[in-house]
């Protein structure tokens, strides 16, 4: 796993990616600090944060769109196929290369509370706190986004499907409880709409019709029969679990009311497990087409 | 050694490789020749691990490679049809990170990347891009990256493809040096050039072995039906009811003639026994001279063409 690490990390520092990366995230935290601390005289470091997670919604997916797709374009994905290595490792390496590259601006960011103190009372906790937030927003993206590029061998389709889906993740939990019935009907077909897009997933990474059916009969199943026996449950439910999954409102929750909660963490954390490991069925799947 | 026991590969309605068998032997050169689309590929990259079977199994030294794919790995090195480079790499950097993520220590590294670089002479542009090199250099990178790791069996996947001449002479001949090293397994559409370089052939048709024997004995293969081209002094006729009475002697073809005291034939034998010595003591009982008299072998070709039309015909039968 090291030296796919180490290959990779060379690959985005030794190229435009990852230096265009650090420039425009810390450009546009950067132009958020002016704008919510230096500008409107907020003293909160987080708020900034808090707008700048429209950045990492693009520049994450096009950090990330060159991860697997470009070994796919390149035909190089048989190399690693034919290494005495687990895919595992491979995506892992290339995933922890993903990660030292964001950890990058990150490090750098660490320094705006210090300089912003110089100038007014910044709350030291909550600024490292919400940077550590954005970290792993930002980790909770890249593994996103390192799946999608594992979708595609085109790196403009790898990185608008990342935008997509990050998108996704931004807008759909604040939208649905603005525009999205509560009754509990609504929420049932809504997430039997969610599950079927699970099921979808599950196509493009196995292209298997019973796996596809599988996963959508898990997530339809037992939402159905709930339904029949506790319908009540299903009440504004759909809003709710959209932005308990959203990593983007778990962000905003603490930089706005500075809410810090495990689970919150948990959540962060288990997207790149959950990810990561869709992304190595993904990349295994070529071995058996 | 590898053992491949009735492998198959199926992908959607057509079958790659329908139900292949053969072992390959430490310490010889194999070719593995057939047409295109003839399943060489599919074939090597399942040997490599890097696509699963249908059905059947791939035993490398013992190991088994869809169940133990690590062990089995470390025993071959592979280059792909297409050669894996990242081609923002220089040799040097390219063939130390492969030689990393084969897993060879740390302190081995550096000299079996200086190995690799020297047995296929790319210390020269060892500093320059990979993407700035030509074809030939990034062949001979893509065969460093192969024997790194020192495997037991290399597996190189049609190496000579696109390239001009001189870099097809450079690359045969590193391949001849490879071969006293490892067991060697070259694919190739090219005839010439497995007779050339292998020891041992295996040729397959519409995904099926339709032959396994050492490039010597190939000519077996193929009927055993030999072609003999006589020139004998006197009537056509005459020579004709002499060949009749010449038992082994089948079909017979009067070729044309430079002159009319001549007669010159094309005689198919029969079987496998040499029956010159009955033709010219035939031809002599009658006073017919024997001018000259050939054995014709079969040519390359004319072998391949045969045997992958036994195939097909083989097949067609099945059906």
């Amino acid at each position: 796993m090291s030296a796919v690490f180490k290959r990779e990390l060379r690959a985005y520092m030794n190229n435009v990616y990852g230096w265009l990366f650090t420039a425009a995230l810390l450009m546009f935290v950067g132009l958020m600090v002016y704008m919510d601390n230096l500008r409107n005289g907020y003293t909160q470091f987080e708020f900034a944060l808090s707008d700048s997670q429209y950045a990492l919604m693009v520049l994450v997916p096009v950090l990330s769109m060159r991860s697997m797709a470009e070994d796919k374009h390149n035909k190089t994905d048989m190399f690693y196929l034919s290494l005495p290595m687990k895919t595992s490792s491979v995506v892992l390496g290339k995933y922890f290369a993903l990660l030292t590259v964001l950890a990058i601006p990150c490090a750098v960011l660490c320094v705006y509370p210090l300089l912003l103190s110089i100038l007014g009372e910044i709350h030291m906790g909550m600024a490292y706190l919400s940077i550590l937030h954005f970290f792993l927003l930002g980790a909770a993206l890249l593994a996103v986004c390192q799946f999608t590029s594992s979708l595609s061998e085109n790196l403009v389709v790898a990185a608008v499907l990342g935008v997509a889906a990050s998108a996704l993740l931004l807008f759909v939990p604040m939208i649905i409880p603005m525009v999205f019935p509560v009754t509990s009907f609504a929420s049932f077909l809504g997430l039997v709409v969610l599950a079927l897009l699970m099921g979808g997933i599950a196509f493009l990474v196995t292209r298997n019709l019973n796996v596809t059916v599988i996963t959508c009969a898990v997530g339809i199943l037992p939402l159905s029969i709930l339904y029949i026996f506790a319908k009540e449950v299903f009440a504004g439910l759909l809003p709710n679990v959209l932005s308990a999954v959203s990593p983007f409102m778990h962000l905003m929750d603490f930089c706005d009311y500075g809410t810090l909660s495990i689970p919150s963490l948990l959540l962060f954390l288990s997207y790149p497990v959950l990810f990561v490991f869709l992304t190595v069925l993904s990349a295994d799947k070529k071995r058996w087409d | 050694m590898i053992e491949v026991k009735g492998l198959t590969k199926v992908y959607g309605n057509k079958t790659a490789v329908d139900n292949v068998s053969f072992k390959i032997r430490n310490g010889r050169i194999y070719g593995l020749l057939g047409s295109n689309g003839a399943g060489k590929s599919t074939t090597m990259n399942i040997i490599a691990g890097c696509l699963s079977p249908t059905e059947g199994t791939v035993l490398i030294n013992g190991y088994d490679i869809c169940t133990q794919p690590i062990e089995a790995k470390r025993q071959i090195g592979y280059l792909p049809e297409l050669p894996p480079l990242f081609t923002d790499m220089t040799p040097l950097e390219y063939l130390t990170f492969v030689a990393e993520a084969k897993g060879v220590s740390a302190e081995l590294v550096d000299r079996q990347v200086r190995e690799a670089m020297s047995l296929t002479d790319l210390s020269a542009v060892q500093d320059r891009l990979i993407r700035n090199l030509s074809k030939g250099y990034r062949q001979r990178v893509g065969i460093a990256q192969a024997i790194l790791g020192s495997p037991d069996i290399v597996i190189l996947d049609e190496p000579t493809v696109g390239l001009d001449p001189k870099q097809l002479t450079e690359i045969r001949a590193l391949i001849r040096k490879l071969g006293n090293k490892m067991t060697v397994i070259i694919s190739s559409h090219i005839l010439s050039e497995i007779a050339e370089l292998c020891d041992h052939v295996i040729i397959l048709s519409e995904g099926r072995v339709v032959a396994d024997s050492p490039m010597a004995d190939l000519e077996a293969q193929v009927s055993p039906e030999t072609e003999l081209r006589l020139t004998v002094k006197g009537d056509e006729a005459g020579i004709l009811k002499v060949l009749e009475t010449v038992e082994g002697v089948g079909k017979v073809k009067v070729l044309p003639s430079p002159d009319k005291k001549t007669v010159k034939l094309k005689v198919a034998t029969v079987g496998e026994a040499d029956i010159r010595d009955d033709i010219f003591f035939a031809m002599a009982e009658r006073r017919y001279a024997v001018i000259s008299m050939e054995r014709g072998e079969h040519s390359l070709e004319e072998i391949f063409l045969s045997l992958t039309a036994k195939g097909k015909k083989h097949e067609e039968v099945e059906d």
